[in-house]
């Protein structure tokens, strides 16, 4: 259990931050500046800060005192790698500290890298080496800093389903700052979204996704991996028979997925589009239309079972003759897979 | 041509012991004045840089005052038989703190440049203090310390100003090869002793620096990813 009652300042911003926490991931998401590098560097006791840190019961920090860093069996990892360029690999892992680390190096999938010099690394082995000079004397706490900032986008996506696998196995807590909440909404069993300076929501990662203010402008469509394409890296999505195409990462066929899209991701036609890139159209039937505002116009979509909502301007409804009941055309122009 | 070798031997040996007594003090001031914040700092840095500006003569003087015989402290250390006048120790003394600004330079960048990441990285991995220190620090400061050490020996084998005044000028005793040079200059018959003693001066000299830039780029091999410290 890591329990945090913290308040410090940085220059003219002040934060205060009540945390508690048990074994399980739970992720610290907010815009930069928020606060959440700061708060994860006063546990580790990189930062001073007034208040508590305590974890298991022993004090890290509290009335007037703090340990060092080096006392709090800790684990972190940073936004960019951290190594020793004259040690090897196996070196930098081990920093002269007792242990075995052979499952460990097998499971993270580094073994074969152990001789090499750092500097020979990617990054994705790089951060993958930093995880497991975290692991090595088995930390009573894991802190990740956006240890996915540095990667390429294709890198990253790999990193965040190693990752999951990696942090199911760990009987600590695991504390993972990032700003991205979808990052977060596939790691961590628990969000914290921090403000401001102070964490405005903190609960299981479905509930606070549904609390955003624009949940409701996210449709989800249920479907199942038909068939993938390796030459181009696409799978293809059974929506209700219709087919959708998705970049495959990492997808096996007949797997069941969700799809997220986000309203301002879709646009409508009256006939099947000929000739443009978007690959994704399905055949739908106009549930009914909600006026935002004067210009703004949302049209929910009925595609099989699914329902999915697209914002147009209101010139379009008018100019396309849109009304309830009549077919329609959804292109989806992107969409996030969980 | 008679006192030739043992010129160059007493230089070689005053240099060296210049060095092993200025060597690790310039590391320990290197590594001080770069990483740690405490009242004096400032001053402490302005005496150690203080003989390379101050004129070597005057350092020679300040060094008879304290040292000397009848000095402040030497007239102490006289008693127990320890004495820096008119011999090779106080020679060794007076090359090697005239050499230690140029040692300490070089080994302080080195430590200033250590990354604060990587040693807080290694804090919250579970290392104390003392295992960054061996781990980080030394490896860091090495290309400094072989710049600072080069450096601080050319100073010490060509010191003059301030050993002439410490030591004065004894043959076999404390004439080193600048010194030798200077009394030769002023003998009618001794031009070839005057040629080969610059001729020797330039060989080691340059064979110090040749060596320097071998161990320097080993070293950066070695540490690579880090630039080493020239002779700045």
């Amino acid at each position: 259990m890591l329990k945090v009652d913290l308040k410090f300042e940085r220059g003219a911003r002040s934060f205060q931050f009540q945390l508690e926490m048990g074994r399980g991931v739970t992720a610290l998401v907010g815009p930069s500046g928020a606060g959440k590098t700061s708060l994860l560097r006063a546990i580790a006791g990189l930062e001073p800060s007034k208040g508590q840190i305590e974890l298991d019961g022993q004090v890290f920090a509290g009335r007037g005192k703090a340990s060092a860093p080096h006392k709090r069996h800790l684990g972190m990892v940073f936004q960019e790698p951290r190594l020793l360029d004259h040690l090897s690999v196996e070196e930098n892992i081990r920093l002269g500290r007792k242990g075995v680390h052979m499952s460990l190096v097998h499971r993270l999938g580094i073994a074969d890298l152990l001789a090499r010099a750092p500097q020979d690394l990617s990054g994705g082995e790089k951060q993958r080496v930093m995880l497991a000079r975290a692991l090595f004397v088995q930390p009573r706490a894991l802190l990740l800093d956006e240890p996915l900032s540095a990667l390429d986008p294709e890198r990253r996506e790999a990193m965040i389903i190693f990752l999951r696998d990696v942090f199911a196995d760990l009987d600590v807590p695991v504390l993972y700052v990032t700003h991205a909440m979808e990052e977060a909404a596939r790691l961590a069993d628990q969000i914290a979204v921090i403000e401001q300076g102070r964490i405005v929501t903190h609960g299981p990662t479905q509930e606070v996704l549904a609390l955003r203010a624009d949940a409701h402008l996210l449709s989800r469509v249920q479907g199942h991996v038909a068939a993938l394409d390796d030459q181009y890296g696409l799978a293809q999505i059974n929506i209700g028979g219709q087919m959708l195409e998705v970049a495959n990462r990492g997808l096996d066929i007949g797997r069941q997925v969700q799809l997220n899209i986000w309203a301002r991701d879709v646009m409508l036609a009256k006939s099947r589009l000929e000739g443009i890139s978007a690959r994704n159209q399905l055949a739908g039937s106009i549930e009914r239309l909600e006026a935002i505002d004067p210009a703004t116009t949302d049209i929910f979509v009925k595609v099989g079972e699914a329902r999915i909502r697209a914002r147009v301007m209101t010139k379009t409804v008018a100019d396309l003759v849109l009304a309830p009941g009549a077919d329609i055309f959804v292109i989806i122009k992107s969409a996030s897979i969980e | 041509m008679i006192a030739f070798l043992p010129i160059i031997a007493l230089s070689l040996k005053v240099a060296f012991f210049a060095l092993l007594w200025a060597l690790p003090l310039g590391f320990t001031l290197g590594y001080v004045l770069a990483t740690k914040r405490f009242f004096g700092r400032r001053l402490l840095s302005v005496l150690v840089m203080m003989p390379l500006v101050m004129p070597p003569v005057v350092t020679g003087l300040v060094l008879l005052y304290v040292l000397g015989p009848k000095g402040a402290i030497g007239g102490l250390l006289a008693p127990l038989g320890i004495s820096f006048a008119f011999n090779a120790a106080g020679a060794a003394l007076a090359a090697g703190l005239v050499a230690l600004p140029l040692i300490v330079r070089p080994i302080r960048l080195s430590f200033e440049h250590v990354s604060k990441d990587l040693d807080e990285a290694l804090a919250v991995a579970g290392l104390t203090p003392w295992q960054r220190f061996i781990m980080l620090y030394v490896p860091s400061a090495l290309p400094g310390v072989v710049a600072g050490g080069v450096l601080g020996f050319a100073k010490a084998m060509g010191e003059f100003g301030a050993t002439i005044t410490f030591v004065a000028n004894i043959p076999g005793e404390t004439q080193t090869i600048s010194l030798a040079i200077h009394s030769a200059l002023q003998a009618f018959d001794q031009t070839d002793l005057v040629v080969w003693l610059c001729v020797a001066s330039l060989a080691i000299s340059g064979l110090a620096i040749w060596g320097s830039e071998f161990l320097l780029s080993w070293l950066e091999k070695r540490l690579t990813g880090r630039r080493a410290v020239r002779h700045a």
